[in-house]
């Protein structure tokens, strides 16, 4: 998976990763995939619209994913995060984190996926079946990175 | 004065108080707060909005006493919601 691609405007294949990312030195893979759920804050959704200042967001991925692999020294990592729209169920982001050992590669995911929340440049727009739509707002994200309590 | 063009590009909720870019001539020498300033008089309805949003050039987030020298492209971040 050379020259990754950190967005994408097509369904996340997470088997596709998975397997690309299996290695003979690795002992535990830890898989987070991020998926759009049918209520938020006691509306039901409709559909969702995920758009992404590109350049910025692809660059901010990279570098914090090639910091968790020097921070837990891992065998590999990967974060992809969809665009466009997606309906419920969908995959809105996976994150997938390769250890010698499993501990490394929980904490690893879970440090990306907070900091990809609350530090790239992408926005989630919730349509909702009563027709509103609003934006989101991550920054009272309570997340470990920020030592906090923390609950998806 | 010499003027500068400067494109502000909008993202997320911003864009329900402004369209997804503007282009404004504005004076070399501005500073990304007087940026913002002046995006308050075309629209004084995005100010909460704009209060808790950052702004980057060429990717790089910009503290907002930054001085604008060249034309160039403003992004407008307001707070993020991916994942």
């Amino acid at each position: 998976m050379e020259n990754r691609q950190y967005l994408t405007n097509k369904p996340i294949d997470l088997i596709g990763a998975i397997e690309s990312l299996r290695s003979p030195l690795t002992g535990g893979m830890v898989i987070f995939s991020g998926e759009v759920r049918l209520s938020n804050k006691d509306k039901e959704v409709d559909f969702l619209e995920y758009e992404a200042y590109e350049p910025m967001a692809e660059k901010k991925i990279g570098e914090i994913v090639a910091e968790a692999k020097e921070r837990w020294k891992l065998n590999d990592a990967y974060c992809i995060h969809r665009l466009g729209r997606l309906e419920i169920t969908d995959c809105a982001i996976i994150v997938i984190t390769c250890g010698v050992h499993r501990a490394e590669a929980y904490d690893a995911n879970r440090y990306i996926i907070d900091r990809v929340k609350y530090e790239v440049p992408i926005w989630k727009n919730e349509h909702f079946t009563d027709g509103t739509n609003e934006w989101g707002n991550n920054s009272d994200c309570k997340c470990s990175v920020h030592n906090h309590e923390h609950h998806h | 004065m010499e003027q500068i063009d400067i494109i502000i590009r909008f993202f997320g909720g911003l864009k329900t108080f402004y369209s997804d870019s503007i282009s404004l001539q504005l004076a070399k020498g501005i500073s990304v707060n007087e940026v913002i300033d002046k995006l308050l008089e075309l629209n004084s309805e995005a100010q909460e909005v704009l209060d808790i949003s950052q702004l980057a050039i060429d990717s790089t987030i910009v503290p907002k006493d930054f001085i604008i020298t060249e034309k160039c492209e403003l992004i407008v971040l307001p707070p993020f919601s991916g994942g």
